[in-house]
C-alpha cells in the first residue's frame, strides 16, 4: 500500500519546497538591494563574455518589482517583469491541483505560441546588446 | 486484461498489462486514469493497482488525452510535458544561453506532436529536461561557490580585526 502512497506524499513535498524556496527568496531579494549588496552571484555569462544575457538585471528586477517600482523593474529587465505574472499563475496553478494543472500547459502547448516565445527572449538577448537609443533602454 | 476509461470518456480494452504498461510508459494513460480488472465491477484510478502504481507514478505527465483504441495504437495522443516553465526560469535566472536551448527544444515538442511525430517529440522533451537540469545545476553551483567566497571573505575580515 505504501507505492500507492508515493506519489501524492513526494508531490506535498515538492510543492512544500516550491513555497518555502520562493518564500525564502522573494524574502533576501525584498531586504536586500542587489544594486547595494555584493553577496549576489553575478551573472555567469556576462562575466565572460561582457555582453548582457537575457536574464541580466532580473534579481535587480524583482527587488523594484518587490517594492511596487514597476518602472524601474522594468528598466532592469523587461523581460522578468512580463513574465512573472504568468510564471506566478504556472505556479498557483501548480500548487492548486489537477484542473488549472491541466488548462494552463494546454494553452502553452500551442507550437506557435512557444515559437514566439522563443524568438521574443532570443531577440530580447539580442536587441539590449545594441548600443543605440531605443535598444540601449532594455540593457540593465 | 484489463478495461479503462480515455479522456474523451469511452471505455477501452480488454487490454492485456503489457499493453497497458506500455501506455503509461507512452504517456497516454496517467497515475489517474480509470482502469478496472476485467470481471471486475469497480472502476479505480491506475495507482491504485500495486502492478502499475510504481511506473505510473515515476512517468507522470498528467495525461488528458484518450488513449487512442487499439486500431490507432501507431497514433499516440498522450501529452508530453514540454518543460517550458522550468526552461523560461532558467533562462531568465540562471544566466545562461542553455536556458534558450532549451526553449527550442521545448517548442520542437509541440510541434513534432502536431505532426504526429511522437518518438520525436519524446526525444525533444527529454533535450529540453537536459538542458533545464544543465543550466540550473551550472547556475546553482556558480552561485553557491559565489556566496561561499562572500562568507569566507567576511570571516576572513573578521578574524584579522
Amino acid at each position: 500500500m505504501d507505492t500507492v502512497d508515493a506519489t501524492p506524499s513526494r508531490n506535498r513535498l515538492l510543492r512544500l519546497a516550491l513555497v518555502a524556496g520562493v518564500g525564502v527568496g522573494a524574502f533576501v531579494v525584498f531586504l536586500f538591494d542587489p544594486s547595494r549588496t555584493a553577496f549576489y552571484p553575478p551573472c555567469g555569462f556576462h562575466e565572460l563574455t561582457g555582453l548582457w544575457c537575457p536574464g541580466c538585471g532580473s534579481t535587480r528586477a524583482l527587488h523594484q518589482v518587490s517594492h511596487g517600482n514597476l518602472a524601474r523593474a522594468i528598466g532592469f529587465n523587461l523581460a522578468v517583469v512580463l513574465a512573472l505574472p504568468f510564471l506566478a499563475l504556472t505556479g498557483l496553478a501548480y500548487l492548486s491541483g489537477r484542473e488549472l494543472h491541466a488548462w494552463i500547459p494546454s494553452i502553452l502547448r500551442r507550437p506557435w505560441l512557444v515559437w514566439a516565445l522563443a524568438l521574443a527572449i532570443g531577440l530580447f538577448g539580442i536587441l539590449r546588446n545594441v548600443p543605440a537609443e531605443p535598444f540601449s533602454w532594455l540593457a540593465p | 486484461m484489463y478495461r479503462l476509461i480515455g479522456g474523451d470518456g469511452k471505455e477501452y480494452g480488454p487490454v492485456t498489462a503489457d499493453q497497458l504498461r506500455q501506455w503509461v510508459a507512452e504517456g497516454r494513460v496517467s497515475a489517474e486514469t480509470r482502469v478496472r480488472m476485467e470481471g471486475s465491477h469497480d472502476w479505480k484510478s491506475l495507482s491504485a493497482f500495486p502492478e502499475f502504481a510504481a511506473q505510473a507514478g515515476a512517468s507522470a505527465p498528467p495525461s488528458v488525452a484518450p488513449p487512442a483504441s487499439p486500431a490507432r495504437a501507431t497514433m499516440p495522443q498522450g501529452q508530453i510535458s514540454t518543460y517550458l516553465v522550468p526552461s523560461i526560469l532558467c533562462t531568465l535566472f540562471c544566466c545562461l544561453p542553455f536556458g534558450i536551448v532549451a526553449i527550442i527544444y521545448a517548442a520542437q515538442v509541440g510541434s513534432k506532436q502536431g505532426s504526429g511525430d511522437f518518438a520525436g517529440a519524446m526525444e525533444s522533451s527529454r533535450k529540453a529536461k537536459m538542458w533545464c537540469w544543465l543550466s540550473f545545476g551550472i547556475g546553482l553551483t556558480v552561485s553557491l561557490i559565489w556566496v561561499a567566497i562572500y562568507l569566507v571573505a567576511i570571516v576572513g575580515g573578521l578574524a584579522q580585526r
